[in-house]
This record gives C-alpha cells, sequence and structure tokens, in this order.
C-alpha cells in the first residue's frame, strides 16, 4: 500500500490552534459582555422602578395631608409643596432621585380631595435641535 | 551480512518535531479552552441571575398594582392591622406581600406596601410601595 507523505508540516497545528482558541477567546468575551450589559440594564431597570415608588408614596402622603387638611378646615396649600392653581385646584411635584418628577393635580371642590392628574416624567428641560439640521423647504 | 551493514542504524530516543508540536498545541489548547469555559460559565450565571432579577421585579410591580387598587381586601388583616400572603408567579418565583394599614387619616387610611422576592441564594429582591385610600376603614 503506497503511503503519500503529509502536507502538513511543523506549524499548522500550531495556526489552527491560533484559530480555534482565537474564536473562542471572541465569543467567550462577547458571551460575557453581553451577560453584563443584561445585568447593568436590569440595575437601571429595578433602580428606576424604586426611584417611581419612592416617589408615588411621597405624593400618597402628600394626598394624605391634604385630605387631612381640608378635614380640618384649613386650606391644602398649608401643606408644604403644595401650591394653588385656580379655584379647587392645587398642584404639586415629587421629585424622584433618578431625574423624574411626578407632577399630581388635585381638585378640592367639595371638601374632598380628588386627584385630577398624576403623571410621572422626566424633570430635565427638554432641548430641542436646531432648526438649521432639519428641511425648511424651497 | 553486508545488508546489516548497509542498513541505518536505528535512531532511539528522538522525538519527532511533529509529536513536539503538537503536544505543546494539545496543552496550550486545554490550558485557553479551562479559561474560555470559566468565562463562559460566568456570562451563564449573570445572565441567569439577571434574568430572574427581570422578572422578579416584573411580578413585584403587578402585585403591587394590583394590591394597590385593593390595599384592604376587604378586611383580611391580623390582629395587628398587617396583612401577609404570598403570591406564586412561576414555579421558582414567589412574591410575598406584607401590607400594613400604618397610618390613619382623618378622612381615610395610609397604607404600605413591602414585596420580596427570594433569590434563592439567601437574599432577597425588595420593592416598597404605598397608598392612601380615602375614606377607607381602617385594619383592625
Amino acid at each position: 500500500m503506497k503511503q503519500y507523505p503529509s502536507r502538513l508540516g511543523v506549524g499548522a497545528s500550531s495556526i489552527l490552534l491560533i484559530i480555534v482558541v482565537l474564536t473562542l477567546t471572541l465569543f467567550g468575551v462577547l458571551a460575557f459582555i453581553q451577560a453584563r450589559s443584561d445585568a447593568a440594564l436590569t440595575d437601571r431597570t429595578a433602580l428606576s422602578a424604586e426611584a417611581f415608588y419612592d416617589a408615588d408614596a411621597r405624593a400618597q402622603q402628600v394626598v394624605a395631608l391634604v385630605d387631612d387638611a381640608l378635614a380640618g378646615g384649613v386650606l391644602p396649600d398649608s401643606v408644604e409643596g403644595v401650591l394653588p392653581q385656580g379655584e379647587g385646584a392645587y398642584a404639586f411635584s415629587i421629585v424622584s432621585f433618578d431625574g423624574h418628577a411626578l407632577n399630581v393635580s388635585l381638585d378640592v371642590a367639595g371638601g374632598i380631595c380628588r386627584i385630577t392628574s398624576y403623571r410621572y416624567e422626566s424633570a430635565a428641560e427638554w432641548v430641542g435641535e436646531s432648526e438649521s439640521t432639519l428641511w425648511q423647504g424651497d | 551480512m553486508n545488508e546489516q551493514i548497509l542498513r541505518p542504524p536505528k535512531k532511539h530516543g528522538v522525538f519527532s518535531p511533529v509529536l513536539i508540536e503538537l503536544t505543546i498545541v494539545i496543552l496550550f489548547f486545554a490550558l485557553s479552552t479551562s479559561i474560555v469555559v470559566r468565562l463562559i460559565a460566568s456570562a451563564s450565571a449573570i445572565s441567569n441571575e439577571s434574568g430572574f432579577h427581570a422578572r422578579a421585579l416584573l411580578a413585584m410591580e403587578t402585585v403591587a398594582e394590583q394590591i394597590k387598587a385593593d390595599p384592604a381586601a376587604s378586611g383580611a388583616a391580623d390582629e395587628c392591622g398587617v396583612r401577609s400572603f404570598s403570591v406564586p408567579v412561576a414555579d421558582d418565583l414567589t412574591v410575598n406581600c406584607v401590607v400594613t394599614g400604618a397610618e390613619k387619616h382623618a378622612q381615610g387610611v395610609y397604607y404600605t406596601i413591602e414585596l420580596s422576592v427570594p433569590d434563592g441564594d439567601g437574599g432577597s429582591y425588595t420593592l416598597q410601595a404605598a397608598k392612601y385610600v380615602p375614606g377607607g376603614e381602617a385594619m383592625p
């Protein structure tokens, strides 16, 4: 039986190994970076939820105090942070620790505190882009 | 006799270069693979943990909103005014809830809601919420 000489000389297996190890390392690092990124996103989501419920709890506390004030015959703006917005309308804002604000509007007509608006918004000021980047028409 | 003289002597104890290279390659491959497998296992553990955290957070938010819709739950509290119960969300996920009618106001009750999900490693994920119910009756 005739034996053919191997065409793979010294170094071929090393080159193959380098390619395989580099590929494995690349996939491993990509998987690790993706996992870390997912974990960071989950942590941010948890922090955001915690900030919302903290602001929500403080807003509910203010509503309770406004109700107490109404029951005691005191104007709601005696509660710290509550501002009059018109006849029988009051509003207050609760700033959360992640840069949002819970803006609440109240209607106290009839001696009963009724929530008319409960909006959780970004407290950062919106900055529009300059008009020069938009097509203004011919 | 002449054939034995012409035959080249056998070499003993000399390794082929290819064999030496293959030995080094296999050792290096084993070493690098052990490191990469550790990296992938670590990534898998982090991914599983963050996935469970996300599910726990979603479950706690859902349960919190359900409790806020009716914090008194028709007076199902104990003598101390505390309502404690568990909500199974999945086989590996249970939300433990403690609802307390903490403050009685002139025209309502301020409830505090404490939620927790055990993470299986002795720790837990927690979320705290509150709800003021105007005109609501205080827990006993």
